[in-house]
């Protein structure tokens, strides 16, 4: 009886070491408070698209979207155009207001006219309907001649202020 | 004695640190982080294409040096990079000081740093000048097209021409 009891008294419960874990959790904490930011951003990349790195701190404006990658264009998430080995399918650069992407951006166009109609019409506590320009999202291989078709097309509907979009160095 | 072995017995005791809420803490924590935090840092440059101005385009003659705006145009081509300037208040002699061709380096890269400097001795002598005309090959690939922008609208911390007109070879 004496033994048992002895036995009993002797059993004592292991101790979880959380010693590692808690160097692990601190290490983690100090790296995320680092890259803590208070206005994260809202865009979805595209996988398909690799961004050249710039020396640029100017911050983006929330507008009209364009995306360009190797394989196909969208403007704001939609695919209006395909990529064939570095050209648009279905683009003649000699008539770009046949292409799609001239349609659509004329339409964000019409859509902004009427806007600052309204504006003007209720005189909106003085403030200025910001001006249109695009936001580009373009691959760092893509040659220059595709991207050129595209932004003369732009220019062409009335959108020659592009914000080239990188990642900072 | 007894009292000085007490004495040690007690000064070994180990203290233990309940490290329960610390943890709790830090499982609370860090999922607020990783939801707020930004791993890609993304920025913007600014740029445009050129457009037909409906605007006359100012008379710069009899203007003092300092007054004076150039306008840089960097062709990027396919082995080099060449400067020239415009202006209508500059004679083409004068015009010609500032025009360079750089080659490609044994790399095969271009030589930005050069440009740079270029061009900072040509907004040295015209502070006013801001614009940079930016012409590339069409085989240009845009990661390149992005670096010139960068040597013509910085030096280092000096600001160069802030603003950077990307068009395309006329003829």
């Amino acid at each position: 009886m004496q033994q048992l009891v002895q036995k009993k008294a002797a059993f004592v419960p292991p101790r979880l070491q959380i010693t590692a874990m808690m160097d692990m959790f601190t290490i983690i904490v100090f790296f995320l408070l680092f890259s803590f930011s208070d206005n994260p951003d809202e865009i979805k990349l595209d996988n398909a698209i690799s961004l050249p790195q710039s020396t640029a701190q100017l911050d983006y404006d929330d507008t009209i979207k364009l995306f360009l990658s190797k394989t196909e264009l969208k403007l704001n998430e939609k695919t209006i155009a395909v990529l064939k080995g570095d050209k648009i399918v279905d683009f003649d650069s000699k008539n770009p207001k046949d292409s799609q992407l001239y349609k659509y951006l004329q339409q964000y166009k019409q859509a902004r006219e009427i806007e600052i109609k309204h504006h003007d019409e209720n005189g909106d506590d003085g403030k200025a309907v910001p001006d249109l320009h695009i936001l580009f999202f373009c691959d760092r291989d893509l040659p220059f001649l595709t991207i050129n078709n595209i932004v003369k097309t732009a220019a062409i509907a009335g959108f020659p202020n592009f914000q080239f979009l990188v990642l900072e160095t | 004695m007894i009292l000085g072995g007490n004495r040690r017995r007690s000064a070994d005791l180990d203290v233990d640190i309940d490290m329960v809420p610390v943890m709790n803490m830090f499982l609370v924590l860090i999922p607020f982080l990783l939801i707020s935090s930004s791993f890609l840092h993304l920025k913007a440059i600014n740029t445009s294409v050129p457009v037909i101005a409906s605007t006359a385009s100012v008379n710069q003659k009899e203007i003092k040096k300092p007054e004076i705006k150039l306008t840089a145009v960097v062709e990027i081509e396919l082995q080099s990079i060449k400067l020239t300037v415009i202006s209508e208040a500059l004679s083409e002699d004068k015009l010609k000081f500032f025009e360079k061709k750089l080659m490609k380096d044994s790399q095969g890269k271009y030589p930005l740093l050069d440009l740079s400097a270029a061009l900072q001795r040509l907004k040295a002598d015209y502070p006013k000048s801001d614009t940079v005309i930016l012409i590339p090959n069409q085989k240009t690939k845009y990661n390149t097209i992005v670096h010139a922008m960068d040597a013509a609208r910085n030096l280092g911390n000096k600001p160069l021409f802030k603003h950077v007109v990307l068009s395309g070879k006329v003829g």
